[in-house]
């Protein structure tokens, strides 16, 4: 029975291992009707995993899956792939190099009638826009075409949820960004729940609603892009994500702390106390370099990126010692390598961590 | 790369090549001949049976070899169950026997007389042969059983390396679109084997269209048996040239689709991630139905004919154990030898003669070469003597001329026409082994020994021999094992008094006597598992 309240997919306490490693250790995740969910994580981090569990294609050793509130998997039962009526879209998009475009997209529909079989066919070709490609083979298209392909049979099967591995890995990176915004908007518009797994953390951003970060077998966080961009609640996720400058700070006050660079205020309370000794993460984007001859800090290293410039910056750390703290930023015009420079730092809610 | 090379290189190789083509050659020539009418009494008579019986044998052997190796092929890539490990290999073990023994073995035990049909009359108290119905074993069926009952193996080893190389996540994708385990398999994993199925059905058609003992023991007539006897009772050589060209056709059908096949596979067989294997665990009645039909496959196809022959040869040790037992064997040893020495020592030739030179026109005396392979013994053996026995025409007829002296049957009366036709029939195994091993020199090493000042032969001395030291050694021992199983050629080309373990084991199976030929039959399979041992351990290599 599916039950209308119930969200697309729940697990809880999900654990796996295989050959005697643990590759899940307890994990829980929901996701809502309509959602688009990305896992992100370096390789052999146990997101595959977790789509091919939730697929049916691995056993859990533990721990209750239910796809639009029903049962597929508990300590007792597993339910066989082919009846959870979920959609894979794999890494290599595995379609059958036997069969044309056309048997490929029907392959979930042999036993319905022909009539059928051919409107259904009709539509999902329109859809991905593969009308005058039906009668290849999977060999005779283009990678891209090909996805195409793996997404009409997905979709073709009407599945509750689903499941995307790595789809744009095999993907030129030229066309990638926009493929990705194509099938976003494709699963939009069919008001299709999804869980994607992805380790590049652009396509997680471009594609999804929220994310998830993996490691080690567990969620580290779970938020939208933006959230876990800018307030990483662990160092692993804040490095994942990008490039971060770590700066030794001093909490002077319940907005301010002290570092380096001065007193750098947030905009929201710190919930840290008066006088404790924490690490302060910027991004890049959050420092601001002006020019000056008295400046603190020395342009030691540029990179022209195009969009942005990255540079690095070496400050004394103390004006009797050689050491040198270096830091990242990114800014709209190039300066010069020698230039020295002020740094500022944009108005933002401060994350800091515990000290190492 | 291009290497001036010497006249000498140029012409052994080309005279290698010319020399083993030679006999195909002379069968066209003589089967355009005028053949004493006895080709057109075969035509009138027999011939069309013969061809029938072929095709006939050829299907069904293919039938039966599909039904029992491709459910084995697809328990063992993609299930898990008790004693898989060991099955995997346990099922190749029927390639080491030879047909002839498992026919007699099982004839010997399904006949009236035999222990089967003793217990059956004995538990329901029938009296004669009248009483009730038991299949006959000496019939195309029972021929046609025997044959894939040890043919098999090819079909199940090509069809089971297709199916562990299929990519994991097509088989996932069909259960994922709703396939069960089953319904994916008949819908994904054998249509996507197809191009392999083919290969493994064309090797075991060629087989069996080269099967000679088999059938002539079943007296089951087909092509190759209507040329052994054509040649012998006949004495028709044209006769049998013109049977034989037949046959030949018959075995090119099968080479051509075996070729076309390999070709399809390249766009089939796209294994484009490997991931970790996972298989079905196998439960309950499932798993116990995998066990049966595997174990039963080696049961049937080795395990009981070996069993037999190890209980004759504890019967019969003293009848076994003979002067002769140790001749043959020595005879068989020592032709085994001579040809796999010389089939290595041409094939490296040949081989290295393509690698030096580099044109498209020098790979053709190694394809030349191979040729004979395709050959089925007794085909080859006609084609043998026709060239031999003009050659030992000449031979007297010029020694008369000059000295007033006959030298005798010199290339047909000898052991000379044995390693020529072996050398013939098994070089293609050689020139493949060497080939592939030259191949994986890479061209940059030719390259560097020669900027570092080498001459060819030098460079052959230095990187190229040591380097195919390993494809030297299997090319030779597959040459050997071949030789020593090696029956119809030797039926038909053993000089006067000589005798193979082969042709031994043959003519004791023919007189319903193979109890007092057990050790030399044990020991012709004995030999044949040696090279199941490399495959083995190359497919563990390689999975």
């Amino acid at each position: 029975m599916t039950l209308s309240s119930s969200p697309a997919l729940r697990i809880s306490d999900l654990h796996c291992s295989y050959a005697g490693v643990d590759i899940l250790m307890g994990l829980d995740l929901s996701l809502g009707k309509n959602e688009i969910l990305c896992l992100l994580g370096p390789s052999g981090c146990g997101k595959t995993t977790t789509l091919k569990l939730i697929a049916g294609l691995l056993p859990p050793t533990q721990g209750r899956i239910e796809i639009n509130g029903n049962v597929v998997d508990n300590g007792r039962f597993n339910l066989a792939p082919e009846k959870r009526n979920v959609g894979m879209i794999f890494q290599d998009y595995a379609l059958f190099p036997h069969l044309t475009v056309t048997d490929n997209v029907l392959f979930s529909l042999h036993k319905q009638s022909k009539t059928k079989q051919q409107e259904k066919l009709d539509y999902m070709l329109n859809l991905v826009n593969l009308s005058e490609f039906s009668d290849r083979y999977p060999h005779q298209l283009s990678g891209g075409q090909q996805q195409r392909v793996a997404i009409a049979r997905a979709l073709a099967s009407s599945p509750e949820l689903l499941l995307l591995d790595e789809p744009f890995s095999n993907i030129d990176s030229q066309v990638r960004h926009h493929l990705i915004e194509e099938m976003r908007g494709l699963l939009k518009s069919y008001n299709m729940s999804a869980i994607f797994v992805t380790h590049s953390k652009e396509e997680a951003f471009a594609f999804a609603d929220r994310l998830a970060v993996f490691n080690q077998g567990k969620i580290e966080q779970l938020g939208t892009p933006s959230e876990l961009y800018n307030q990483p609640a662990t160092r692993f996720v804040a490095d994942f994500l990008g490039k971060v400058n770590y700066l030794d700070a001093v909490v002077v006050d319940e907005y301010s702390v002290n570092t380096v660079l001065g007193v750098i205020s947030s905009e929201q309370k710190l919930t840290a106390a008066v006088g404790e000794q924490k690490l302060l993460a910027l991004r890049p984007q959050q420092l601001k370099l002006v020019i000056a001859e008295q400046g603190i800090a020395t342009i030691t290293q540029q990179q022209f990126l195009g969009i942005t410039t990255h540079c690095t910056i070496g400050i004394a750390t103390s004006m009797l010692t050689e050491n040198e703290l270096e830091l990242s930023v990114s800014m709209q015009q190039p300066m010069t390598v020698g230039d020295m420079v002020n740094v500022a730092v944009e108005s933002h809610d401060l994350v800091l961590f515990e000290l190492d | 790369m291009n290497h001036k090379l010497a006249f000498s290189w140029h012409s052994s190789s080309w005279f290698i090549a010319i020399m083993l083509a030679l006999p195909i050659a002379a069968l066209f020539y003589q089967a355009i001949g005028p053949s004493a009418d006895v080709f057109q009494h075969l035509v009138d008579t027999v011939l069309l049976d013969y061809v029938q019986n072929t095709f006939i044998l050829v299907f069904l052997v293919c039938l039966i070899s599909s039904i029992i190796a491709l459910p084995a092929a697809w328990l063992i890539a993609m299930c898990n169950f008790p004693g898989r490990k060991i099955l995997q290999w346990a099922l190749m073990l029927p390639m080491a026997m030879p047909a002839y023994i498992v026919a007699y073995i099982y004839t010997d035990m399904f006949d009236y007389a035999g222990p089967v049909q003793i217990a059956l009359r004995a538990v329901f108290d029938w009296q004669s042969a009248s009483d009730y119905w038991f299949f006959d074993i000496r019939t195309i069926p029972g021929a046609a059983t025997v044959l894939a009952l040890v043919l098999y193996p090819y079909l199940y080893l090509l069809a089971r390396t297709s199916f562990l190389e299929q990519s994991t996540s097509l088989i996932q994708a069909s259960r994922v679109l709703g396939s069960s385990a089953l319904s994916s398999c008949i819908r994904v994993s054998l249509p996507l084997a197809r191009p392999a199925i083919a290969v493994g059905l064309s090797l075991i058609a060629m087989e069996t269209v080269a099967d000679f003992a088999t059938v002539n023991y079943f007296a089951v007539n087909t092509l190759t048996t209507a040329v052994y006897d054509t040649w012998i009772g006949h004495g028709s050589l044209t006769a049998a040239a013109q049977l034989s060209v037949m046959t030949l056709s018959v075995i090119l059908l099968f080479v051509g689709l075996e070729r076309f096949a390999r070709r399809k596979q390249q766009v089939f067989q796209k294994s484009m991630l490997h991931e970790q294997e996972v298989r079905y665990q196998l439960t309950g009645c499932a798993k116990l139905l995998a066990m049966v039909w595997c174990w039963l496959l080696v049961f049937a196809g080795f395990l009981l004919p070996f069993t037999v022959l190890v209980n004759y040869a504890w019967h019969y040790f003293a009848e076994s154990w003979t002067e002769e037992f140790f001749q043959y064997s020595a005879n068989s040893l020592i032709l085994a030898v001579i040809v796999a020495g010389l089939a290595v020592l041409c094939s490296i030739l040949l081989g290295l003669y393509r690698r030096l030179v580099g044109s498209k026109y020098a790979t053709i005396p190694a394809r030349i070469s191979t040729m004979g392979y395709a050959l089925p013994g007794t085909v080859l053996a006609i084609g043998i003597i026709i060239p031999l026995t003009s050659a030992d025409f000449l031979l007297n007829d010029m020694t008369e001329l000059l000295w007033d002296w006959t030298p005798g049957l010199v290339f047909t009366g000898t052991s000379f026409a044995l390693i020529f036709a072996y050398l013939i029939r098994f070089s293609a195994i050689a020139v493949g082994s060497i080939e592939s091993s030259i191949d994986k020199i890479s061209p940059s090493l030719d390259m560097v020994t020669r900027t570092l000042g080498h001459r060819p032969h030098s460079m052959i001395r230095k990187i190229h021999i040591p380097l195919i030291r390993k494809g030297v050694l299997a090319a030779f021992l597959l040459v050997f094992i071949e030789s020593m199983k090696e029956l119809p050629t030797a039926l038909l080309l053993r000089p006067f008094n000589y005798e193979t373990l082969a042709t031994y084991v043959f003519q004791f199976a023919s007189d319903e006597m193979l109890e007092q030929a057990a050790l030399a039959a044990i020991v012709i399979v004995l030999v044949g598992l040696i090279p199941l041992i490399f495959l083995n351990r190359s497919l563990e290599q390689q999975h």
